[in-house]
């Protein structure tokens, strides 16, 4: 279907997060650190609640497995959007931008409607 | 090295007081005492007294996807101390690392599938053993009337914690202020 991806938005501000993280493969914890630094430290992303919302990622096929990195005892599985991830993120971002429009149209004093 | 200094307390907490027993294997930390096994009889090893946080999390995981789990709490502060069937003890002294589940849904899931199984085990026992074949004093219908009630108990429990679980997911949800999945 085309517009697959207009099932699965509008997105919370963590699943945003995860998925935009997730353009660059990674591991599970390099995800928490980087809802950490993005959010400046107001959405903590526990490793419960991660591990939940990758779960739920994986059967919605919005991400995918992506090997491992390291090795031995640093060795964590990765994970990566897949195509359909990507044209979600992309929609979402379409989404927030045209709110944001309108928003500032009518800060400004303009007529919201044109 | 002498050997570790070891103590067992019998305590019984229902799975909708893990709070309750969270807060008790911190105050046992508080005197000194760290968590070695959880369960029914717990076992603690003599230690220095200190602040620690016990969190308890229920996981249906298992094999290579609870090792991944495990190492996931691990990168994030938390130590697993040990586990009790599906309920998994994890500690950390770390006050940065951040709560297990930081949106309370995602800690409701873990209840649901929890009430799921008890629900079936539930299932299976909502029944009777026809006795009317077997007279009185007969040892095989006496077993199976014995059985029945037994089986009638374990009805009456499990029917109270599915209530309580069931209303302790409710509230789980209520808490969740900000949904963040």
């Amino acid at each position: 279907m085309q517009h697959d991806e207009l099932r699965h938005v509008p997105l919370t501000e963590a699943t945003f997060l995860i998925l935009a993280s997730l353009t660059t493969p990674k591991h599970g914890y390099a995800i928490m650190q980087d809802v950490s630094v993005w959010s400046e430290g107001k959405t903590k992303l526990g490793p419960g609640t991660l591990y939940g919302a990758l779960t739920k990622l994986l059967e919605q096929r919005l991400i995918e497995r992506a090997g491992e990195s390291g090795s031995g005892d640093e060795r964590r599985k990765q994970y990566a959007l897949t195509p359909l991830g990507r044209r979600v993120v992309e929609a979402e971002c379409e989404r927030l931008e045209s709110a944001a429009r309108l928003g500032r149209r009518l800060l400004d004093g303009k007529d919201g409607i044109r | 090295m002498s050997a570790a200094v070891t103590r067992t307390k019998w305590k019984w907490f229902w799975a909708w007081d893990a709070p309750k027993e969270e807060k008790w294997l911190e105050q046992m930390a508080r005197e000194g005492w760290r968590l070695a096994r959880g369960g029914v009889a717990f076992k603690f090893v003599k230690a220095e007294p200190g602040e620690c946080r016990y969190r308890l999390d229920y996981r249906t995981e298992l094999g290579a996807d609870l090792r991944e789990y495990i190492a996931l709490c691990r990168d994030a502060g938390w130590e697993h101390v040990c586990r009790f069937s599906g309920w998994h003890y994890f500690r950390t002294s770390n006050p940065d690392a951040p709560e297990l589940h930081t949106d309370p849904s995602s800690l409701a899931e873990r209840y649901k599938k929890l009430l799921a199984l008890l629900i079936i085990v539930l299932a299976l026992n909502v029944s009777v053993f026809n006795t009317e074949r077997w007279p009185e004093g007969d040892r095989w219908g006496d077993f199976l009337r014995v059985a029945n009630v037994i089986r009638g108990a374990l009805v009456v429990l499990l029917c109270y914690a599915v209530y309580r679980i069931a209303h302790y997911i409710k509230r789980l949800k209520s808490d969740s202020r900000r949904p963040v999945i």
